[in-house]
């Protein structure tokens, strides 16, 4: 602290709530682990025992051991590399499939919420028909149109994870829209992109920064399922979804193909979640979501 | 009453036609042609294709085509499938009971499991058997629906050979796909209850109920606990559909004979009659899911009424 | 080819066979004799019928759901196996190129094989009640060429049909527009198994979940993607002579019980839920031959097993050292070892060592050398880059392999195939696709490369994969256009003496090594197990394909 800094300000929500969030040993935990499997998915190169990808069949399915800590798949590559590059996958997945989820549906939800009316009207019948089929079926026929791989794949968890935020951002820019200081910005003669910008957004952030820790799991689950349905990921490419895919064929005969890769999406989805369940408490212990 | 009910349904019309609509729109964007799919690797002349072509219907343009499907499904004839050639009414009436026998099995040990679980930690709140219960719907939560399944048949199926692997019918054959489709939805049930439960035992009324004396089992199931479901009634309209999600990957798993597995199928055939059908079945589900949930709400809380 | 193409979309599962059966090619000579005859692989045949083992109902772990039950329309080899017990062919192929009676009791051909003449049995009834006549016959055929049937497997199966003439009520004379000598070969299969005209009149479109055979069992019910049962038909008195008894089977009924994930369907056998199981996972191969109480069935796959199509029209791969280079840069081996658990065996040509004309002589023209593709692929131009891939004018070595994304097999050999031939520095860029997708682009010919699977029992399987007449979006996905190569195999089709024929198969193998036309990766291993203390009198056919129930009894376990 330097004497130049300004006079104190009160402390805010996020001051409050990043304080509340460190004192949660879960969340921190799960935060912890979190950023571990990122930075393991950035440092892949380095940290792989082996070549995820490369052949050597006179070592295939052998069970883990000294030499391979996880054991080998049917191609013989090392499992342990395989699911240390798989991090990247999962990660970009959750990273990916989420920002387009919140990217359009907080632009829907603004829309629909602020403006009202018919615009509100036809968004939330897109929204009914989105939610009348089940999400992975929308999954499912996005992929069958874009064709199978990891953009696909991506693009259609992050469409079919629309609904939750445009409902939820909607909610609050109507909520908002009545305050009455939105009012009197309106009165004022603020433009709506201002409006929107300054009063309404400030307000959806914390649900949307909640629902965004809670769906980036929820995505990586998604894509695991597509690419285990055989529809995310091309091969070579290690992604764990996939591999619990293979694995299924060696399920009584080398039980370590599907095993670890499960294990794997369990622990980035539990830490997310655990993570997800402290901000949540601490940015509104009400918030239902 | 009556009047709200018949109003929701026709707020529900624009929905299915609207959903209709898209589906059929998005299937002619997949590509591939269902007539030479249909043929797959046979050899076929290019006439015998446009014959097929001609008998599937193919050959017309696609608002005719849509236009044919909306007419008979009016009159309750979803048409024929392209790549068997059953009735689509036949093909779904075969599996739904499958399908619905599943997913009210993992909704009944959902709501067993996700009630008891959060009741018990909510009335145990910061103890052990509250940390617990937690831990156990947390993993619940995070752990995805076709690796479970995975572990329950390597574990039961073909360590321990106690439950079959299949669609075998009948109770011993619903168990394992049950119990695996159930968990994400107990795990969220639970965890939900919890939070509801605390909320509502904080409430005013509740404390002046137990200061006139009104015993802890009394105050809780009388008074906390109607108050407590309605946010947790909401949560389980929307597992219903998420169960159906489930059910895609449950019934592939376990090649239970389901709408889930249909559809999965039909999309990759691009079979347009049956995925239609399917799709127009479970919009039905959900908005009568949804529907039933909003009615609940009277049911539980006498104070809401639907003008 | 016979891929499982469609409906069966299991999960992506391993090494099940795939499930669509083959159509029969266009002329077809009749075989000559090889493999075994019935029973012969079977293991269990001969011994007598144990005494009160009679009846029981048998459960069977078939592979996959199919379209139909109706023999004339359905594409499912799985179908076909069903369809054998409900229905009864003409006649029956004991051995390849060897023919027994089965409804018919004798036949003639005209000399050049554009009419058949069948004589049939007098004392058949069809499960309706109603008798067989020479009439079935004609409405069995003329419906199958009935474009709104959209049959598909019966239809190419029955080739040139022109016409039946109904001589009398138990002689009916078959035409052709062609000669068509391998037609007795196509009736002894159950794709053309006469169907009854009432049944299917008064069923219609749902005849396909009704059937109404001749056979052994009757249908009885169908549970959708579940289960077939049949029962016993106690008036079957017509048998082929290849069975034990030519009376009623043994068996009560049968229940097809569909279990589509391998592992399942085994785990299944070995609980007694069911007593024999199709497709042995290669995963399992050991451990089944290790368990004291199954026993394997198996056969070498006949026709052509796993290859690779090349597209010789499509750079680089129309230049034929980059197609020669995809010849000694696989180490097929080692592909069958991480594909197949090393179940299958190398394949040394398009067609599988037990097909007739298969020339051992092949083994000889690649074998694994990675050195001599480099030198060929130098040779060519394509020169090592800097990052592992050949490059000539700045452009990379880079082939685009097509497959269904949907198929596990597929999907592995992709796999094993992309960091193989990264070896000799050939990128593969794999492109796995749905199947509307994948169509969409082989038939117009964007791949280089392509898997193919075509079970046959007759060698002139080489018209689906190298005649020009199926080059231009057909099955022949090569698009291989060669005038030597359509002479060749019309001549061997037309040839009925079989050292000329078999000759003549040889230099079309010989030629297609040569061009490098196609590659021959794996021949599959068709694998059946039961349990050894259960079942009894089980026979296996010739071709490994069908097992059959006619004599098969049931032990007391």
């Amino acid at each position: 602290m330097t004497a130049t800094r300004p006079a104190r300000r009160p402390r805010g929500l996020w001051h409050d709530a990043a304080a509340r969030l460190l004192q949660n040993r879960g969340a921190a935990a799960g935060g912890l682990v979190f950023v571990l499997i990122v930075a393991v998915a950035a440092a892949a190169p380095r940290l792989a025992p082996g070549n995820p990808i490369g052949l050597n069949v006179s070592e295939s399915l052998e069970p883990p051991g000294a030499h391979h800590w996880l054991g080998t798949d049917q191609f013989g590559r090392d499992i342990l590399s395989r699911i240390i590059y798989g991090a990247r996958v999962s990660v970009a997945m959750g990273f990916v499939a989420v920002a387009i989820s919140v990217a359009g549906g907080s632009i829907l939800g603004l829309l629909s919420g602020y403006y009202g009316g018919n615009v509100d009207m036809t968004i939330m019948r897109v929204v009914d028909v989105m939610l009348a089929f089940p999400g992975i079926l929308l999954a499912l026929v996005i992929i069958a149109v874009l064709g199978p791989n990891l953009g696909s794949a991506m693009v259609a968890v992050g469409i079919s994870g629309m609904p939750v935020f445009i409902r939820v951002v909607r909610g609050s820019a109507l909520a908002v829209r009545e305050l009455q200081y939105v009012e009197a910005a309106r009165v004022a003669g603020c433009g709506d992109v201002r409006i929107i910008y300054r009063h309404v957004l400030p307000n959806v952030l914390a649900p949307v920064i909640v629902l965004v820790t809670l769906g980036i799991p929820g995505a990586i689950i998604s894509g695991a399922a597509l690419s285990f349905l055989g529809l995310g990921i091309r091969p070579p490419t290690p992604d764990w979804g996939a591999m619990l895919s293979e694995g299924r064929s060696f399920m009584s005969t080398a039980w370590w193909l599907s095993t670890f890769p499960g294990l794997a999406i369990v622990t980035i989805v539990l830490a997310i979640n655990l993570f997800g369940d402290g901000l949540r408490d601490a940015l509104d212990p009400r918030l239902k979501l | 009453m009556l009047t709200y009910v018949r109003r929701r349904v026709l707020l529900a019309v624009p929905t299915v036609v609207l959903t209709s609509m898209v589906v059929f729109l998005m299937l002619f964007l997949i590509p591939g042609d269902p007539a030479s799919i249909y043929i797959g690797e046979q050899t076929a002349s290019p006439e015998r294709l446009a014959q097929i072509r001609h008998v599937m219907g193919l050959d017309r343009p696609m608002y005719v085509q849509y236009a044919d499907f909306a007419w008979h499904a009016l009159h309750g004839d979803l048409g024929r499938s392209l790549q068997t050639s059953r009735p689509v009414a036949v093909e779904i009436a075969t599996r739904f009971p499958n399908t619905l026998e599943l997913a009210i099995a993992a909704m009944v040990i959902a709501v067993v499991l996700g009630f008891g679980l959060g009741l018990v930690s909510a009335l145990h709140r910061s103890t052990a058997v509250d940390t617990l219960s937690m831990v156990v719907a947390l993993f619940g939560v995070s752990v995805p629906v076709f690796w479970l399944a995975l572990l329950l048949i390597m574990l039961f199926s073909l360590r321990l050979g106690w439950l079959p692997a299949t669609s075998e019918p009948g109770l011993r054959g619903l168990v394992l796909p049950a119990v695996s489709l159930a968990l994400l939805s107990a795990a969220t049930l639970a965890r939900l209850m919890r939070s509801s439960m605390l909320e509502v035992l904080r409430l005013d009324y509740l404390t002046t109920a137990r200061a006139k004396g009104l015993r802890g089992a009394i105050v809780v199931f009388r008074h906390a606990l109607p108050n407590a479901v309605i946010p947790v009634i909401t949560a389980m309209g929307l597992q219903f559909g998420g169960l159906l999600s489930g059910a895609v990957l449950t019934e592939t798993i376990f090649a239970r004979p389901g709408l889930g597995k249909l559809v999965v199928d039909s999309i990759q055939n691009k079979d347009l009659p049956t995925v239609q059908g399917v799709i127009l079945v479970l919009a039905l589900i959900y908005v009568a899911m949804n529907l039933l949930v909003d009615l609940s709400y009277a049911f539980i809380d006498p104070r809401i009424r639907f003008e | 080819m016979t891929m499982r193409t469609g409906r069966s979309e299991e999960e992506p599962r391993r090494c099940d066979m795939p499930a669509r059966m083959s159509r029969r090619s266009f002329v077809r000579a009749a075989a000559a004799g090889l493999a075994m005859g019935f029973g012969g692989v079977a293991g269990t045949s001969g011994r007598a019928r144990a005494a009160g083992a009679q009846g029981g109902e048998l459960f069977y772990g078939l592979t996959n759901k199919f379209d139909t039950l109706d023999p004339n329309i359905t594409t499912f080899s799985d179908v076909a196996r069903m369809a054998y017990h409900i229905f009864d062919p003409l006649v029956w192929e004991s051995k390849a190129g060897t023919f027994v009676p089965g409804l018919a009791e004798r036949w003639e051909v005209n000399a050049d094989a554009t009419q058949y003449t069948f004589h049939l049995r007098r004392d058949v009834k069809f499960h309706d009640g109603t008798a067989f006549t020479a009439e079935a016959v004609k409405f069995t055929f003329d419906r199958i060429v009935d474009p709104s049937l959209k049959s598909q497997s019966a239809f190419s199966a029955i080739g040139p049909y022109d016409s039946s003439t109904v001589v009398d009520p138990y002689t009916v004379v078959v035409k052709f527009k062609d000669p068509y000598a391998p037609f007795l070969s196509s009736v002894a299969q159950s794709l053309l198994a006469p169907v009854s005209p009432d049944a299917v009149k008064k069923y219609g479109k749902d005849f396909g979940t009704h059937p109404v055979g001749t056979g052994p069992f009757k249908f009885d019910s169908y549970t959708t993607d579940s289960a077939v049962r049949m029962v016993r038909n106690p008036d079957y008195r017509w048998a082929p002579s290849i069975f034990k008894t030519r009376g009623p089977a043994y068996l009560d009924a049968i229940t097809y019980r569909i279990i589509p994930e391998s592992s399942t369907r085994l785990a299944a056998l070995k609980s007694g839920e069911v007593q024999i199981m199709q497709d042995v996972p290669t995963q399992e191969y050991q451990n089944v031959q290790r368990d004291p109480n199954l026993q394997l069935l198996q056969g070498l796959m006949t026709g052509s097993g796993w290859t690779m199509m090349i597209n010789v029209t499509k750079p680089p791969t129309d230049d034929v050292r980059v197609r020669q280079a995809l010849q000694w840069g696989i180490d097929k081996t080692a592909m069958i070892k991480a594909v197949w658990q090393g179940v299958f065996k190398p394949a040394s040509s398009i067609l599988t060592a037990s097909t007739f004309g298969y020339d051992p002589a092949t083994r000889n023209v690649y074998r694994y050398d990675p050195k001599q593709a480099g030198a060929v692929l130098d040779e060519a131009g394509w020169k090592m880059g800097s990052g592992g891939v050949r490059q000539k004018g700045g452009q990379d070595l880079a082939l685009e392999l097509y497959y269904r994304a949907d198929n596990s097999d597929f999907t592995a050999m992709a796999t094993f195939l992309q960091s193989m031939y990264a070896q000799i520095g050939i990128k593969i860029n794999l492109h796995g696709l749905s199947q509307g997708g994948y169509f969409s682009a082989v038939r117009v010919g964007q791949h280089n490369l392509q898997f193919w699977w075509e079970p046959d029992t007759d060698p002139d399987v080489v018209r689906i994969l190298l005649y020009s007449k199926n080059a231009d979006g057909g099955t022949n996905r090569n698009r291989y256009k060669n005038a030597e190569m359509d002479k060749l195999i019309d001549q061997a089709a037309a040839t009925t003496d079989l050292a000329k024929r078999k000759q003549l198969y040889s230099q079309i193998q010989m030629k297609t090594l040569r061009e490098s036309v196609m590659i021959g990766y794996a021949d599959p291993l068709n694998l059946f197990a039961y349990q050894k203390n259960r079942l009894d009198g089980v026979v296996l056919d010739w071709s490994a394909t069908n097992v059959f129930f006619h004599g098969a009894s049931l032990k007391k376990g």
